[in-house]
């Protein structure tokens, strides 16, 4: 079963503002960090970039479910996603357009020579909230 | 303990976010708008906003696990600290305080960047806490992106 993400949720995915990603270990510890791009692939699944061997990229090998919060800042609101791993591209569309904007990001952001994609991470969407912003923060 | 260098950014840090599971396994994402450590040097409070509760208080009442990322923005230092639940309580005035703090601080860091005509918005990105939740750290690993992201500060390598 997967959900379909609203055509609203487009521009927030491309709007550069870094994301937040929640795994977990098959032994049952969470991990949280810091994700600079959510690419849309089709209506029922993202793309996140796997840049690092990272303890993120160890617990969706083992645990594939993710929890990310993507940042609407001007529209006031944040989109909650759950997702579930799928497969993971080194070569193809998907990829070489994730490839490009990380370079674009890491240009923007000062980060030039660190960001390397590896693979883009195909994920299906479980669910997708979107949660305004309270009237008074 | 958690060392001193970490101690002193943790006050000038200006964005968080904590993560929990529930007994399946699935992750959850929640925003925080404060923190601030206890002077035993261990006990992380957190500080939650009403946006941020879901599954949280369920989530930590089963398992008890726990892992908060606070960055410093703009300069992208960030640390992810994992430790287990010990209890939480409604917000209270200087709960307010600490997020008032970080509310200006954050704003100052993006205004450069975002323009004036942001400033309802990105106050209202840092919103008011509803709840404090005591984690006794255990763990603290390098989050700034780059290589050394990963590393494990607290407790040390061997």
């Amino acid at each position: 079963m997967a959900a379909r993400l609203p055509k609203e949720i487009r521009p927030v995915l491309d709007n550069g503002i870094p994301a937040l990603m929640v795994t977990c270990s098959a032994d049952g510890v969470p991990n949280t960090t810091v994700i600079s791009q959510v690419y849309h692939v089709d209506d029922t699944h993202v793309a996140l970039s796997f840049q690092f061997f990272s303890k993120t990229i160890r617990n969706i090998r083992e645990n594939p479910r993710a929890h990310v919060t993507v940042n609407d800042i001007p529209g006031l609101a944040k989109w909650l996603l759950e997702l579930e791993f799928e497969r993971s591209e080194t070569a193809g569309p998907v990829f070489d357009a994730m490839d490009m904007q990380i370079e674009a990001i890491a240009s923007m952001t000062g980060m030039t020579g660190i960001f390397k994609l590896r693979a883009a991470d195909i994920y299906r969407v479980i669910s997708v909230e979107k949660q305004p912003y309270p009237a008074h923060a | 303990m958690i060392p001193g260098k970490i101690v002193r950014f943790i006050d000038r840090a200006n964005v968080g976010h904590a993560g929990t599971r529930d007994r399946n396994l699935v992750p959850h994402g929640h925003t925080i708008c404060g923190w601030t450590l206890a002077p035993d040097g261990h006990t992380l409070t957190i500080l939650v906003p009403e946006i941020g509760r879901a599954h949280l208080i369920e989530s930590l009442e089963d398992n008890g696990q726990v892992a908060v990322t606070i960055e410093q923005y703009p300069e992208h230092e960030a640390y992810q600290f994992k430790g287990r639940y010990l209890r939480h309580r409604p917000a209270a005035a200087p709960d307010i305080e600490i997020t008032q703090r970080i509310r200006e601080d954050f704003m100052r860091s993006v205004l450069p960047i975002a323009g004036e005509v942001a400033i309802p918005a990105l106050r209202a990105f840092v919103q008011s806490p509803a709840l404090a939740v005591d984690v006794d750290v255990q763990e603290v690993y390098v989050q700034t992106p780059g290589p050394g992201a990963g590393a494990r500060l607290v407790p040390g390598e061997a």
